[in-house]
């Protein structure tokens, strides 16, 4: 059981560096706003995991927090760009997240406590928006394949991940400090995973624009 | 605790592979969608595709029907007008002149001329039709008749030039022809022009190069009613049956340019 967590956890680390290696081989391609921001949420992820891997000891939710609320605006800035015509609803998104983030502000210390509300209400937020995409190209009729092929497959990955990471996220108190079960965060180490492997599949299709 | 932990692993493992089951089974649904509806546009274009060689189809046969037409209206002047024309001059050649009064000879000498002009104008008209010279000499020879007949009649200067081995196929003289023929009309008709530019240039025998030009009225490109009335569609299908290329540059009071690349080894 240690070697599959151990296999998992070294996965989910380093399986952003598939993305950055197709980056590396696909230096040329045009890369348009949508695709820097998921390279930029790759290269985050991938920094920020070894970073709190190697480099520091102890306790580290308050990084984790930063990382987090890094994260989510550069995530909510991909729907913005890639939702255009109804910002609107990213700003409200937004809105809404920055109001749960800063009420458990109000009641944990970001030291000691995991914002398990804000991290859940953060996957429903890209849950919605992704299904909202979904949506919109199904009411459309729009034949993404033929120039939004990278935007589906990033959506993709965010559904997916969003998904999986949704129930680990919202019982990662119980999970975490109650029952410290590690093999149980597994389901979220999958998740991330899968959403890496679809990133890089979608900056693949840059090249084919 | 350990019921509680059991909670959380069934709470886990229920929610998070529902979750997964429902996101994968949207993802698959918009993709498979995606797929037909993607199938649903090939198909679309391809009946799109059909419809359009039927159109084209339908044109080469209307020109093509054209040009029997003008065959056959061209023999007839020939063989019936033009020969009941002669008999008539010859007949009036022929006719005793020496009890005349001059006046009455003057009429008959101006008759004689009409009947001559006649005659002249059915032959040249049932020439253009069925281009015969055309037939015989080329199509180089066949423009610069043209080019010869534009000065003597109209008021139009010509500046022509045409360079080709003269090995062109039938189809190709021909169509030619006419496209040169219909953009003199327009000029004719509509342009008010001066000045007539042509230039037919031969490509290493893979190419001919048709550039026409007039220094008169053009016309407005968005107006299609008006590009159809000027017979610029008919001209898009003979090139278009020579599987050649149109460019058209006009504007109001601007001229025309038009300029026609046909492939040869097609």
């Amino acid at each position: 059981m240690e070697i599959f967590i151990d296999t998992l956890r070294y996965l989910s680390n380093y399986s952003p560096l598939i993305l950055i290696v197709i980056l590396f081989i696909r230096r040329r391609s045009h890369f348009l706003i949508i695709d820097q921001i998921i390279i930029a949420i790759v290269v985050l992820s991938f920094t920020t995991d070894i970073t709190l891997k190697y480099l520091i000891e102890g306790r580290n939710y308050i990084y984790i927090l930063i990382y987090i609320l890094i994260e989510t605006l550069l995530f909510l800035y991909f729907f913005y760009e890639l939702l255009k015509k109804r910002g609107i609803l990213v700003l409200i998104m937004l809105l809404f997240f920055l109001i749960t983030f800063v009420l458990e502000l109000f009641f944990k210390n970001p030291v000691y406590d995991l914002f398990t509300f804000s991290l859940t209400i953060r996957c429903l937020i890209f849950i919605i928006l992704s299904l909202y995409y979904f949506y919109q190209i199904y009411t459309l009729e729009a034949d993404i394949f033929k120039t939004e092929a990278p935007q589906f497959w990033y959506n993709v990955g965010i559904l997916i991940y969003f998904s999986l990471a949704f129930f680990p996220f919202l019982l990662a108190t119980e999970i975490l400090i109650e029952v410290f079960d590690y093999t149980l965060w597994q389901v979220h180490n999958i998740g991330n995973i899968m959403k890496n492997l679809i990133f890089a599949t979608g900056i693949w299709m840059v090249q084919k624009r | 605790m350990d019921g509680s932990k059991e909670i959380v692993i069934l709470t886990l493992a229920v929610g998070a592979s529902g979750m997964l089951a429902l996101a994968v089974g949207i993802i698959l649904f918009v993709f498979f969608y995606q797929r037909k509806l993607l199938k649903r546009k090939v198909a679309y274009q391809e009946i799109e595709d059909l419809l359009n060689q039927q159109e084209l189809k339908n044109a080469y046969a209307l020109l093509e029907g054209q040009e029997q037409e003008r065959k056959r209206v061209s023999k007839e002047l020939h063989d019936n007008l033009g020969s009941l024309l002669v008999t008539a001059n010859l007949s009036l050649d022929s006719f005793p002149k020496e009890d005349l009064e001059p006046a009455q000879l003057k009429r008959l000498k101006k008759l004689d001329n009409l009947i001559q002009k006649a005659a002249d104008e059915t032959r040249k008209i049932s020439h253009s039709l069925d281009s015969g010279l055309l037939k015989h000499f080329g199509l180089q020879a066949s423009l610069m008749d043209l080019a010869s007949t534009l000065e003597e009649l109209t008021n139009l200067q010509t500046h022509f030039e045409i360079q080709l081995s003269g090995s062109l196929s039938n189809e190709v003289n021909t169509e030619l022809y006419r496209i040169v023929q219909e953009l003199v009309n327009n000029t004719l008709k509509h342009a008010q022009a001066k000045n007539i530019r042509l230039e037919v240039f031969e490509l290493k025998n893979e190419y001919i190069n048709v550039i026409y030009e007039d220094d008169g009225l053009g016309f407005d490109m968005q107006d299609e009613q008006l590009k159809k009335g000027i017979g610029i569609q008919n001209i898009e299908n003979r090139v278009s049956k020579l599987n050649g290329k149109i460019t058209l540059d006009t504007a109001p009071n601007k001229g025309l340019a038009v300029i026609i690349e046909i492939p040869l080894n097609e």
